[in-house]
């Protein structure tokens, strides 16, 4: 079980390298990173990083949550709290 | 590839039609990213040919500048299919152009790709209609609706022969334009995502005889894609069909849509949009088949509920 914001932040950081694209896959993933900005993350990419973190943690992230993200730290948070409300 | 860009430049400065040019450089573009691996293709092309003093000459045509702006931080918006559909709200764009823009927006939009689009909207008009002339008064829902570019063909919705006909977007400034447009007519018009569907099926909105996504496959993953196709089935009526339309991967202007135009699709052959119905309960499908629109550059996957 992920208990910590750093145990969520690790698979966070997985996963997202996964759907980045390739030459932005080595970014340094900070709290500050924007996802789209920086990270490369498009809508359609974020459609599969939302499904890996909801297959990943066991958790549903609902789409006005996803809306407002824009940094990897606020992903980190908000699936750190769901995770929590999941517990 | 230096050479051609020179030329392309050449060409475009003294001003000769541009069909030629433009055509060649699409063409050439194309085989020299089939040369390439992808990672290589796009440092290519967003860093030499970015460079050149080409580009912001291409970028002269409004409907490459759309693409590659991405005024609504997404790429393919609504209204970048505005300018592959003529329509009147990107006419003021269009005619802010350079006359070189304009002369090169009069070929881009009408090669084949936006040939297929225009092609794949035609075959969904013929199928509401198809629907609508059979009775029974169907419920539609067009999934990534944009904004709604079939409604004005559609002469059951003039006529108010569909039962219901729900447009599904998670853009709300498309959302605005199809509310203002087509609410009057009885169109439904709701936000949400592919996401939404398929984490929740959005029984909500309702059963359908007929649920349609025409440019949304082309940015999905193939998990997502998959998922998306089972939960729409979900949410048909017996004897409904979903399409799911695709771009194939022989387009041979993909290498100038990703160079110029920024705008990067994911490509499936026909068999491969074949697999997306694999999370599709068998028991659920009554009939299962893909086709082409007229163009041959658009798949359609049509899956009909038992």
């Amino acid at each position: 079980m992920l208990t910590t914001n750093q145990d969520v932040a690790l698979a966070l950081e997985e996963i997202v390298r996964r759907y980045a694209p390739k030459n932005r896959a080595a970014i340094a993933l900070q709290p500050e990173t924007h996802l789209t900005n920086d990270a490369g993350i498009d809508s359609p990419r974020m459609i599969d990083i939302v499904l890996g973190v909801e297959d990943r943690f066991g958790i549903t992230v609902e789409d006005d949550d996803v809306q407002r993200v824009r940094t990897f730290g606020q992903l980190v948070e908000l699936v750190s709290l769901r995770s929590e409300g999941a517990n | 590839m230096r050479s051609l860009l020179d030329d392309t430049l050449t060409a475009l400065r003294d001003a000769v039609p541009v069909e030629h040019s433009i055509r060649t450089l699409a063409e050439e573009l194309h085989e020299f990213r089939r040369t390439l691996p992808v990672e290589e293709w796009r440092h290519w092309a967003t860093r030499n040919l970015r460079e050149h003093q080409l580009y912001p000459v291409l970028l002269e045509d409004p409907f490459a500048q759309h693409s590659a702006r991405r005024p609504r931080g997404y790429p393919g918006d609504a209204e970048l299919l505005d300018y592959i559909y003529e329509s009147a709200n990107v006419r003021s764009s269009v005619e802010r152009s350079s006359e070189r823009g304009q002369r090169i927006y009069g070929y881009t939009h009408r090669a084949p790709a936006p040939a297929a689009v225009r092609s794949r909207l035609a075959l969904a008009v013929e199928e509401i209609e198809r629907m609508a002339d059979g009775g029974g008064r169907p419920h539609i829902l067009s999934v990534a609706c944009g904004h709604l570019r079939e409604a004005p063909q559609l002469k059951s919705l003039q006529a108010g022969m569909l039962g219901r006909f729900v447009a599904l977007d998670q853009d709300p400034l498309s959302l605005e334009l199809v509310r203002r447009d087509w609410a009057h007519r009885g169109v439904e018009v709701r936000e949400g995502s592919a996401l939404g569907i398929i984490r929740t099926g959005r029984q909500d909105l309702g059963s359908f005889d007929f649920i349609y996504a025409l440019g949304l496959y082309d940015y999905l993953s193939d998990e997502a894609g998959r998922r998306l196709l089972a939960a729409a089935v979900d949410m048909l009526n017996p004897g409904g069909k979903v399409w799911v339309a695709n771009f194939t991967e022989d387009l041979w202007s993909t290498g100038y849509m990703e160079a110029v135009m920024d705008w990067w699709l994911v490509y499936r052959s026909e068999q491969h949009l074949a697999g997306m119905a694999e999370y599709v309960d068998r028991a659920k499908i009554a009939s299962q088949r893909t086709f082409f629109e007229c163009e041959k550059n658009v798949a359609i996957l049509e899956v009909v509920k038992a």
